[in-house]
């Protein structure tokens, strides 16, 4: 019997490598064995996620390695989800995400995603491009308690407002919380647009999500 | 008339004053050979058209910015009928006396600005269109705006269909009428592209051509390859039109740091970096590197690859004295009022300070030309353009001892 903790420290280290084939054999192997899928996500790939971040700031990793090991983690995930689907996950949260009208960059998003799933959110993701009113219609069909709202571009910021005006129009304000991220805001213009939290990267968005819901 | 009347009358000032004066030309040459000339050169990389309108009083053509990574394409059907061409001549003649009427020391072109003649851009939908880099763009056209939103290389078979542009069919007109307006008065910065940027941009976004280069890295050199030569291709017959500097200006990096590893550099994008830069030296042009961003695991790099100049030493991301302790002797130094938020949104004294930040930082020697951090891009004040050269004049003369 392996012992647990060396596993998910050989899974972390995997994804920290960007070695998706090791990576994918240790996640099969330890959904074999039984080890609950929930460990796996927060101790071997929420650590090997926090090892890659810790490489990226000593100046290690750069972008490049960091959208890979959201690729390798995605990969490992796709073994995971079925998993995690049928068994009744721990219920922490639910967010609609999307970047928004005009902005079709989803690198950060897509890690967001990843975080949030990995923390425990079901995360509904409508995309890139996403206008006021689909944001607004997906509300009120998937009633989240969060909206997470990315956008890269300064000139689609407007677009950022124009979501929170059509939840207020749409009556909704009161019932989610928004949740923004992206390199042209900061905490003030956050703020400014009416938003409820500023996600400064992937990891602070997943810290912040947790905070909105406390 | 009246920019010559000026400079003459800087020149005779000069001369009673007991200073030797020298042409815009003179200035910046002598700089970016690490000599210190009368006066800190002043450059601005790219002048968006909504300042070039401010400035001469009158309206520029189409809808974007060219020069600022966009595309340009007609928003009135008269300029449909003018072309994209005879759009950028009329553009190019009016930066140009744009630049000149502000008092800067250059005059500029862009590879982004040459086209096919009758090139047209083709429209998808009424507002997004495909250029001739498979590069998707969407216009408003209502402020007169581009930004890129992805790219048309979706598969290898995509880029086995994707045709570049012949570069000896390209017209050229906008170098050969900025090179004539520049006589022997003013250098001619040409910015052209490389290999780094513009597969990342085709194929929809750096994350698709990291996976490329990970997971299928033959579809990533093929790609890499075609635009490298087509582009040096174009940067040749640019070159051959008579211009003095030149400018690579792939951006590589974030404020964190580069897009990629550098051994990603090393192997898929220098050999076409180095063959740029030895065909600059060939011809015995100094080569810029441009990229925003957090340059410094590149810079020793750029010393072994031949690079002669670097801009723009982001501001908040890189530090101008730094840069200058450590590469001064190897580098000059091209930049960095900050475009981010002082230039935007600073005031006068914002502006001026910012300015002998620079000055005081890089100066002394020579190697350094004073200009924006980026672009003076749309949100740039226009009246902290004309404060940044002013101050430029005021404090950035020569012998300078700070630094």
């Amino acid at each position: 019997m392996v012992e647990r903790g060396s596993v998910m420290g050989a899974m972390a280290q995997a994804l920290a490598d960007l070695d998706s084939t090791g990576l994918r054999k240790l996640v099969r192997g330890a959904l074999e064995t039984g080890i609950d899928p929930e460990g796996i996500v927060r101790e071997g790939l929420g650590e090997g996620m926090r090892l890659v971040g810790e490489r990226y700031e000593l100046g290690e990793y750069f972008l490049a390695e960091l959208v890979m090991a959201g690729v390798t983690m995605n990969e490992a995930m796709d073994l995971i989800r079925p998993v995690l689907d049928r068994k009744r996950r721990s219920y922490v949260g639910k967010v609609v995400i999307g970047t928004v009208e005009g902005d079709l960059h989803d690198i950060g998003k897509n890690i967001v995603v990843s975080m949030l799933q990995s923390a425990g959110f079901e995360v509904v993701d409508i995309g890139v491009d996403v206008s006021p009113a689909r944001f607004v219609e997906t509300v009120k069909l998937e009633e989240p308690e969060i909206v997470c709202l990315s956008t890269l571009l300064s000139v689609t910021l407007p677009n950022v407002e124009a979501v929170v005006h059509a939840l207020e129009r749409a009556g909704l304000r009161g019932k989610v919380k928004v949740l923004v991220g992206g390199r042209c805001l900061n905490p003030e213009m956050a703020r400014g647009i009416g938003a409820d939290a500023f996600g400064v990267d992937a990891w602070d968005a997943v810290v912040k999500a947790k905070a909105l819901l406390s | 008339m009246r920019t010559r009347h000026a400079y003459l009358e800087r020149c005779v000032l000069g001369l009673l004053e007991g200073r030797a004066v020298l042409t815009p030309k003179d200035r910046y040459i002598t700089a970016i050979e690490h000599r210190e000339p009368d006066l800190v050169p002043i450059d601005i990389s790219f002048l968006d058209p909504i300042h070039v309108e401010r400035i001469l009083d009158r309206p520029t053509f189409g809808a974007g910015a060219g020069g600022g990574g966009g595309g340009v394409v007609a928003s009135t059907s008269q300029e449909e009928t003018l072309g994209l061409n005879e759009m950028m001549v009329r553009n190019q003649r009016m930066e140009n006396e744009a630049k000149r009427k502000i008092g800067v020391d250059a005059l500029s072109v862009s590879d982004y600005n040459v086209f096919p003649p009758g090139y047209r851009p083709r429209f998808v939908s009424e507002d997004t269109y495909v250029d001739l880099f498979a590069r998707v763009y969407r216009v408003r056209r209502d402020v007169k705006t581009t930004w890129w939103v992805d790219g048309g290389i979706k598969t290898p078979e995509d880029l086995d269909r994707w045709v570049p542009p012949d570069a000896e069919e390209m017209d050229y007109s906008i170098v050969d009428l900025t090179v004539e307006e520049a006589g022997d008065e003013y250098p001619v910065v040409a910015w052209v592209h490389g290999s780094m940027m513009f597969p990342y941009l085709m194929r929809g976004g750096i994350d698709k051509l990291v996976f490329d280069i990970y997971r299928q890295p033959d579809f990533a050199r093929r790609l890499i390859r075609k635009v490298a030569d087509v582009n040096l291709e174009i940067t040749r017959r640019i070159l051959d039109r008579g211009v003095d500097v030149v400018a690579e200006s792939d951006d590589i990096a974030d404020c964190h740091s580069l897009f990629f590893n550098p051994r990603v550099f090393r192997e898929f994008f220098f050999p076409y970096l180095k063959r740029l830069i030895d065909e600059c030296h060939g011809r015995g042009l100094k080569f810029m590197k441009h990229s925003d961003g957090n340059l410094y695991p590149l810079l020793d790099d750029f010393v072994g690859l031949g690079v002669d100049g670097l801009h723009p030493i982001e501001p908040n991301v890189m530090d101008l004295g730094d840069v200058k302790r450590r590469y001064g002797e190897r580098f000059f130094l091209r930049g960095n009022v900050d475009c981010t938020h002082i230039l935007p949104s600073g005031s006068e004294a914002d502006v001026r300070r910012d300015v002998r930040r620079c000055v005081d930082a890089a100066a002394k020697g020579g190697g350094f030309v004073l200009a924006d951090s980026n672009s003076m891009h749309s949100n740039v004040r226009t009246e902290n353009i004309r404060v940044m050269v002013d101050e430029g004049r005021r404090y950035g003369k020569y012998p300078i001892g700070r630094g």
